[in-house]
């Protein structure tokens, strides 16, 4: 049956080794000034072990957006090898190629010390938010209300990033990194 | 605790003043009137407040023992200048011992006792005195009483006042102080109801009356009390062996006109002996000739038994009840039927013996069940025998009231009508009254209820239904005298003021006398009254059933009561888990004390909803809690991986920013190339 997930794999499959040497030698041009514009972004890729490669999205997104210019002016002139050759010899092209990725990389340092401010601040937040709840639900039950809550939780393993791989960790852990994001964001 | 005359008599200063009764008498705590006692009543002086001018007494009862309260309003419409009647009866506080007491108030008669003393020898009156003072008086009271149903019970020399000081007219003592015949000594009851003991000898009949009548007649006669100096047991032996008329009559001189009187009134045989009717013909002048007591058969040869002879079957069957555990082996070696069948030829008899002695239901008995049903059969008239236990039918129920405070005769009890003992002299009678009939019911009915532990249940509860008269026995009013069950909150009102608090409110004893006197209304709550789990469910359960007497008995406010109860109730408020709610039920238990209501008590600490929606509010609350725990574990957890959490964070939020401006900077590239 055609709706059979490993079919619709198998099939995808195929489809990307029969189109995709098809568009690369169609388009082959394009390819290889997008390869050399955008190495950054693939050793970005390569050395990225999130499972969402988002430190390699970044430079990326950036990456491409300096290439498309010089993409485009391929499109619209040589579109050949040596056309090719021409823009990546051009030493402006690459350092913009380059540079977009390099604006990408220094996001992604700058917002880490940015982002770790903001929460310190949000933490501070929610801790006093909670206590003051539980302030007043106990308050209004009595220590009663604690009930096996107030039995000490267990003690929290420290995990570090090479663990999320394993995807073992319970909810919140930094092994499942995207899941307090996505909670923080449905809050 | 019985009364105590003597401090009571001899020491009224102690107390002084004067109580009232009903808000209709005042009884003169000084003036105590030793004269009048009638054991165990002590008797001081009362005046009715719209009638000062008439000579009352008041007979201040023993608390422990039930009064025959039920017999008051009856006594007193009857008709009569022969029974110092009572006018009205009530609970007093007790100054000079420090609790309440019942008490009576009756005629005060001018003149004093006619015996002082039965103690004592007095000059013996001609009889035409007796017969003209006590006789004919008397027969005109006991067929007014007769007709109503009722009977004196305490007819004794020393029970007899003269009206007037004149002494011209002879009036019967108190007859409603104490439970019927119990202060009667044994030489003034018939054989029957001497055998049994005091506080089991029940209402009986008229005949009771007549027969206690003849012994009071001979006494004034002789100026004795006949067989004065013997002990009970010898004087039961006496009439059983020479009959009532010859063992009390004995070789004193009378004249023929008095014997025969004395012949009727004495005869031990319930049928020959003189109706109400019959003294009243004679007391008119119609002589009659009174039927001998019929002689009870002898065997050929006595049975010896504990080393005495007995010639008859009530002997034997006397012998048997005074010494219990050697009856046992007469019985079952067979000697007993051996004799018997040798002695008297009597196939009923011998057939009534057998028949005690095989159980239908081929269970194991023991050697008690046996031995309280051959009595039985050797002497059907007897009162009911088991060990220590010996009650007429009619005081079986009044004995078990009397003792319900002794464990062996609780248990002796038990076994009685567990063994349907009372059944089996039904069998063995030839004829019953419909007094008797009812009680035998009553025995078969309660019977059901003798093994059941439950509270409203059990013994207490046959004790109660058989004693409409038994004051509640609960130790909480060990001081105070509760009859009805209006007077149950008012008593707890008295002790909430004295006291201060309660220790309980309705225990073994009370609910037992509650579900006796309105079952229907009480009893769902009594379930929840013998609640062993939860102690707040069994107090609300039992101030449920004080608010059910205070709305359809009491129907008055019980502020005092109310603020008891309601310190009592303090802990039931913790069944609920909000504070506010909890805030909330204080206020209303406050405003409900001021109110008196008990029912707006159980309302404001037991609705059912209140509680239902705090349960679920908590539950709910214990779970936001459990959330708010998670959350705070989680946010520790980032914080102290805070570096972490801001490298991942930062790499999201720079993916999308880059993503953002990748896609400003595609759009403006498209445009720039459009148009440049």
């Amino acid at each position: 049956m055609s709706d059979d997930p490993g079919n619709v794999t198998k099939g995808r499959a195929v489809i990307a080794w029969v189109v995709a040497p098809v568009v690369a030698i169609a388009f082959f041009p394009t390819i290889l000034l997008l390869v050399i514009g955008m190495a950054p972004s693939i050793v970005a890729y390569i050395i990225d072990k999130r499972p969402r490669k988002v430190t390699a999205r970044s430079i990326g997104y950036l990456n491409f957006a300096g290439a498309l210019p010089y993409a485009l002016q391929l499109w619209t002139g040589q579109n050949t090898i040596s056309g090719v050759m021409a823009l990546v010899l051009e030493p402006a092209a690459l350092m913009i190629m380059y540079g977009a990725a390099a604006v990408g990389w220094t996001l992604n340092f700058i917002m880490a010390p940015i982002m770790s401010a903001y929460l310190a601040v949000q933490h501070e937040s929610k801790s006093r938010s909670i206590g003051s709840r539980q302030e007043k639900l106990v308050k209004e039950w009595g220590s009663e209300v604690k009930g096996q809550a107030a039995v000490p939780a267990a003690p929290q393993k420290p995990v570090e990033q090479g663990m999320a791989e394993e995807n073992k960790t319970f909810k919140g852990e930094p092994g499942t990194a995207e899941d307090p994001a996505e909670e923080e964001e449905a809050t | 605790m019985a009364l105590n005359l003597a401090d009571g008599n001899d020491n009224p200063s102690l107390a002084g003043g004067s109580v009232t009764l009903n808000d209709r008498f005042t009884i003169d705590l000084d003036g105590a009137l030793p004269t009048y006692d009638v054991a165990p009543s002590v008797a001081y002086s009362a005046t009715m407040m719209s009638d000062r001018s008439r000579p009352l007494m008041a007979l201040v009862c023993d608390p422990q023992q039930p009064l025959r309260a039920d017999k008051v309003m009856t006594l007193r419409a009857i008709e009569t200048r022969t029974l110092l009647k009572p006018h009205d009866w009530g609970v007093i506080d007790w100054l000079i011992e420090n609790r309440r007491c019942p008490a009576v108030i009756v005629d005060r008669p001018a003149g004093g006792r006619v015996m002082p003393s039965l103690d004592t020898r007095s000059q013996p009156m001609h009889e035409d005195v007796v017969s003209r003072m006590l006789i004919r008086p008397a027969a005109e009271l006991l067929e007014l009483l007769d007709n109503n149903n009722l009977t004196h019970r305490a007819i004794r020399p020393d029970n007899l006042f003269y009206v007037d000081s004149e002494q011209s007219r002879i009036a019967l003592g108190d007859c409603i102080s104490a439970p019927p015949a119990v202060a009667q000594p044994v030489v003034f009851e018939t054989i029957e109801s001497g055998m049994a003991l005091p506080g089991g000898r029940g209402d009986g009949s008229s005949l009771n009356d007549l027969y206690s009548l003849g012994v009071t007649i001979l006494t004034l006669l002789i100026g004795h009390v006949p067989l004065a100096g013997m002990s009970d047991d010898e004087v039961i032996i006496e009439k059983l062996t020479h009959g009532s008329y010859n063992g009390l009559v004995g070789r004193e001189r009378l004249s023929l006109t008095m014997m025969e009187v004395l012949r009727g009134l004495l005869n031990d045989d319930p049928k020959e002996r003189w109706t109400v009717s019959d003294l009243m013909y004679w007391s008119d002048g119609r002589r009659q000739n009174p039927k001998p007591a019929a002689i009870p058969r002898k065997a050929n040869r006595p049975f010896v038994f504990d080393g005495n002879e007995c010639q008859t079957t009530r002997d034997l069957a006397n012998a048997f009840a005074s010494n219990w555990d050697a009856a046992v082996g007469p019985i079952k070696d067979g000697s007993l039927n051996v004799w018997l069948r040798r002695g008297f030829s009597d196939e009923e008899l011998i057939e009534s013996v057998n028949d005690a002695m095989t159980d239908p239901m081929s269970i194991e008995r023991s050697d008690d069940w046996l031995v309280s049903r051959v009595c039985i059969a050797l002497d059907p008239q007897a009162p009911i025998r088991y060990r220590d236990l010996r009650a007429t039918v009619e005081g079986l129920g009044l004995l078990i009231g009397g003792y319900i405070d002794d464990e062996d005769m609780r248990d002796l009890f038990a076994k009685t009508l567990r063994e349907q003992i009372p059944a089996f002299w039904q069998k063995n009678q030839r004829r019953l009254t419909e007094a008797q009939e009812k009680l035998l019911g009553d025995y078969d009915r309660a019977r059901s209820y003798v093994d059941r532990i439950g509270l409203g249940l059990g013994l207490e509860r046959v004790a109660y239904d058989l004693n409409p008269n038994l004051p509640c026995k609960a130790p909480i009013f060990e001081n105070d005298y509760v009859v009805e069950v209006s007077d149950y909150l008012p008593a707890l009102e008295n002790i909430a003021i004295s006291t201060g608090d309660l220790k309980g409110l309705v225990d073994r004893n009370g609910a037992a006398f509650l579900a006796s006197k309105m079952a229907r209304q009480v009893t769902p709550d009594l379930r929840d009254l013998d609640n062993q789990v939860d102690p707040h469910v069994s107090l609300i359960a039992s101030v449920k059933i004080l608010a059910t007497i205070q709305d359809r008995v009491a129907k008055r406010e019980f502020v005092d009561l109310c603020a008891a109860i309601s310190s009592l109730l303090e802990p039931s408020i913790e069944r609920f888990h909000s504070r506010t709610v909890r805030k909330r039920v204080r206020e209303g238990l406050k405003k409900a004390t001021r109110g008196g209501r008990l029912s707006r008590l159980v309302g404001v600490v037991s609705d059912p909803r209140d509680l239902v929606a705090d349960t679920k509010a908590f539950q709910q609350a214990i779970a936001a809690y459990a959330r708010s725990v998670m959350e705070d574990q989680r946010l520790e957890y980032e914080k102290t991986h805070r570096d972490y959490f801001a490298r991942e964070r930062g790499a999201q939020m720079s993916s999308t920013v880059s993503g953002f401006i990748t896609c400003v900077a595609t759009v403006l590239i498209f445009v720039a190339m459009m148009f440049f």
